[in-house]
């Protein structure tokens, strides 16, 4: 009897030492800093602005996850530089996400949820996927270093760049409007995942609105050891334009067991299938001989694009071993668009994460320097509206243009007719 | 005459008093809780992060012992039974109006919105059932060919879930309900008595309570009538059988017990992680919990515990206390971090598989063994003739039992 009074008494006193714990942790409200309203992720102390980087440091997809991250570094390393944002330094906290590891991506999106103000950079679909309900809990901003059609349906996320999808319909609103060739075989191999399936969804429309000739769809896995079945069907099927979604790690897999074949038909790439970083390697460059690529941007090294001009000189300053990389300009651009709705948010006496999401609902249009074409954020609430361009270029790769990234333009900058009329 | 026999028959300690036995236990437990609580309060969304995601990883991981370390059953199919644990849940208990972008169209999502109560069992029992389904085919297979069966599971399963959009959200996944009464959802911040509680909290003493249910359970079951037939299939079918197992039933009982917490694992983890592709529940996953019961050890409700600290808590432990990342980081010896772990996790394995076969709970009943011998030696040597409240002859026997157990356990991976 007194052994289960002396225990409910001590149960009551750590009850009570309990409640008073949690209530001393729980948080506090906003602050105000020269009249700017900020709450998490802002120290309006040292005027410090907190954006978290979610990207593959290590692994193989770190091929992107680094140049990508590099370019957001190199952006706000200037602006900071120059004052910052009003005032306010932009200091980045940078997480390996291990794509595609969704768990990793989770502890890390936790590990820094409640220190900065939006999630700068987040690599990869799944991985995006996979912290946007809690983006969306916490009224968190979240730049998505993808180009998946899907994300296009979430509210907090911000996307650069015309969809994976569009892309597809692009390169074949290439290949029969501006080569000319009317109805040819076409092929597509997707990896099979959701990114591959929304490069197959902009085929499947692909071949309906421009009549093409679909003679078969290969799936394959990330990291697969051997592709070959893939490639032969492709050649089997008499495909004289392949497709690929894929990722730098496997592509060269693709053009390798093609080439080992005698296959050559007309390798299309998605954006991500390409790396600059894959050519400087003697064997694999004459894989990529005449190959083709989607892409968007500003050709590196065209300084007739003040965008680009700039960015080349914030190279110089502050990453001179840089070479010329289409993932560098990317995050170099995501950067520019996550600091137009700082200095939106800024301008308008808010940093708070609410004021945040206020100014990119109003952001419009955002003028990126002619490095992406200008990006436009609708306030409609609607999906459509929230692709922010939907135009490609086609460039063809080639070994010998080591100063524009192994890439040479074959079109200019233009919106294929599917993509224009494609509904989110 | 084995080590543990040693032990047992040379030592000549009296019974301690009950009493002692029960407080050190207790004073052990009453300092686990007080860990526990202290870590609830003070850990940052991070760790609570990490503690929740590997307190998932250790009920999957009992699961998969009830099965392949209990039972001898090997399986690779743990992904799968986690899987339909979470579409149970988020068929029962997904939002109602959710709705995928599938191929450019909106295609609407299947989900009743229905209470956690009812989710989460019937998360366990459509799982339970599934592996009921299967574990007839264990009956006519054994080893690698069961594992095969099991292996072929993970791509139906991947195939079917791609493809079953409307349930699964297709290739793109989709949200998973999380457990709420009322207003209190475990997703959001709550206020308990004027006090604020953080969704990382409330799912931390959520999981944490089946965790415990869960593995009292398992310990529990092992001990009884079903639970030594379990063991018997394990050590030797046709000796189990001679001494009047049902095979049939022992086989069946343990797919059936083991994919009932597998389901639940599955819906808890989707329901905690909030969004999942189907994608995910591939291949490494229940590599991942194969790895996890070797590591941490066979045949052991506290080795399943100990391989998911070992298997999916240490290595983003060692990314969060390293040093600040960049792109620039030279990161430790000159490799990233993400990818020295990956490094490590392999050693391990390897380690483990080559050294202690019995996991880290071998290698701590080991060193339990040395120290008991250490204690008796120095007694015999010194003027010690009374029991030791230290020593304690049921953990003499717990060690002897428990070293057997998990050396025969792994007698399974090298059939």
């Amino acid at each position: 009897m007194r052994l289960k009074k002396s225990f409910q008494s001590r149960a009551v006193v750590f009850l009570a030492l309990l409640s008073l714990f949690i209530a001393g942790c729980a948080s506090s409200g906003g602050t105000s800093s020269g009249g700017i309203k900020t709450d998490v992720g802002v120290d309006a102390g040292t005027k410090t602005i907190n954006l978290g980087i979610l990207t593959p440091l290590s692994n193989s997809a770190k091929v992107i996850g680094i140049p990508l991250t590099r370019g957001i570094e190199v952006f706000f390393k200037d602006i900071n530089d120059h004052g910052g944002i009003d005032g306010f330094k932009v200091n980045l906290i940078e997480k390996d996400n291990n794509y595609p590891d969704t768990q990793q991506q989770t502890v890390q999106y936790d590990a820094i949820r409640n220190q900065v103000l939006l999630i700068a950079e987040s690599l990869g679909t799944p991985t995006t996927f996979a912290i946007k309900d809690r983006a969306d809990s916490d009224n968190m901003l979240v730049g998505a270093a993808t180009l998946s059609s899907a994300l296009a349906r979430e509210t907090h996320l911000i996307l650069l760049g015309t969809p994976y999808r569009l892309q597809v319909e692009n390169a074949f609103d290439y290949v029969v409007n501006k080569v000319g060739d009317k109805a040819p075989k076409v092929g597509m191999i997707y990896q099979n995942d959701e990114y591959g399936q929304d490069g197959l969804t902009g085929y499947n429309e692909a071949v309906k609105a421009y009549g093409l000739q679909d003679v078969g769809q290969q799936a394959f896995t990330f990291g697969a050891a051997d592709v070959s079945a893939q490639v032969l069907a492709m050649q089997a099927a008499g495909a004289k334009y392949v497709f690929l979604t894929s990722t730098p790690s496997d592509t060269p897999k693709f053009l390798a067991a093609a080439a080992k074949i005698g296959y050559a038909p007309q390798w299309i790439m998605q954006s991500p299938s390409f790396l600059a970083a894959l050519l400087a390697n003697a064997q694999l460059a004459p894989l990529f001989k005449g190959t083709w690529v989607v892409g968007q941007g500003a050709t590196w090294g065209d300084t007739s694009q003040p965008g680009m001009k700039a960015m080349l000189d914030d190279i110089t300053k502050y990453a001179s071993d840089q070479q010329p990389d289409g993932f560098f300009e990317f995050g170099y651009t995501e950067a520019k668009i996550i600091y137009a709705i700082l200095k939106k948010a800024a301008d308008s006496g808010d940093l708070t994460r609410a004021g945040v999401y206020k100014a990119f609902q109003g952001i419009g249009t955002i003028d990126l320097g002619g490095l992406y074409p200008k990006t436009t954020y609708g306030s409609s609430g609607s999906p459509n509206d929230r692709v922010p361009t939907r135009d490609n270029v086609i460039y063809s790769v080639d070994a010998s243009a080591a100063s524009t990234g192994f890439v040479t333009p074959l079109s200019d900058d233009f919106v294929g007719t599917a993509a224009q009329a494609s509904q989110f | 005459m084995s080590a543990s026999e040693t032990v047992v028959s040379a030592s000549p300690i009296a019974a301690p008093p009950r009493l002692l036995r029960a407080a050190s236990r207790r004073f052990a437990w009453a300092l686990g809780i007080l860990l526990l609580a202290l870590f609830f309060l003070i850990a940052s969304d991070q760790w609570l992060s990490l503690a929740n995601f590997t307190m998932l990883a250790a009920i999957a991981a009992l699961s998969l012992n009830v099965l392949s370390g209990y039972t001898g059953q090997v399986s690779l199919g743990i992904a799968f039974f986690m899987a339909i644990g979470a579409y149970t849940a988020v068929l029962l208990g997904g939002d109602p109006k959710a709705s995928f972008f599938i191929s450019g169209k909106s295609v609407p999502g299947l989900g009743l919105g229905l209470s956690f109560l009812i989710w989460l069992p019937a998360s366990g029992i459509v799982a339970a059932i599934a592996g009921a389904v299967i574990g007839p085919t264990a009956l006519r297979l054994k080893g690698f060919y069961l594992g095969i069966v099991s292996l072929a599971l993970i791509f139906i399963g991947q195939h079917i879930f791609v493809n079953t959009v409307r349930l699964t959200g297709g290739p793109g996944g989709r949200s998973f309900p999380s457990p709420a009464f009322g207003e209190f959802n475990f997703s959001r911040q709550n206020d308990i008595l004027g006090v604020a509680v953080t969704s990382n909290q409330e799912f931390f003493l959520l999981i944490l309570l089946i965790l415990v249910l869960a593995a009292i359970f398992v310990g529990n079951v092992m001990r009884t009538r079903a639970g030594r037939a379990f063991q018997a299939v394990r050590d030797n079918e046709t000796s189990a059988a001679i001494i009047g197992v049902n095979l049939f039933k022992a086989k069946m009982g343990a797919f059936i017990f083991s994919s009932f917490i597998a389901g639940v694992a599955g819906a808890l983890f989707a329901s905690y992680t909030s969004y999942i592709q189907p994608n995910y529940w591939g291949l490494l996953l229940s590599i991942q919990y194969v790895a996890a019961i070797i590591v941490g050890g066979v045949a052991s409700v506290w080795g399943s515990i100990l391989g998911a600290v070992f298997v999916f808590a240490l290595p983003q432990i060692f990314d969060l206390l390293s040093p600040p990342q960049t792109t620039g980081s030279p990161g430790l010896f000159g490799i990233a971090v993400g990818d020295l772990n990956a490094v490590v996790y392999g050693l391990l394995i390897i380690v483990f598989l080559l050294f202690e076969p019995g996991g880290v709970i071998g290698l701590i009943r080991r060193i339990q063994l040395l120290s008991l011998r250490l204690n008796h030696r120095l007694r015999k040597g010194g003027e010690l003739t009374k029991a030791s409240p230290d020593l304690e002859p049921d953990a003499q026997f717990e060690v002897e039992s428990s070293t057997l157990s998990a050396s025969k356990g792994t007698e399974m991976f090298d059939e």
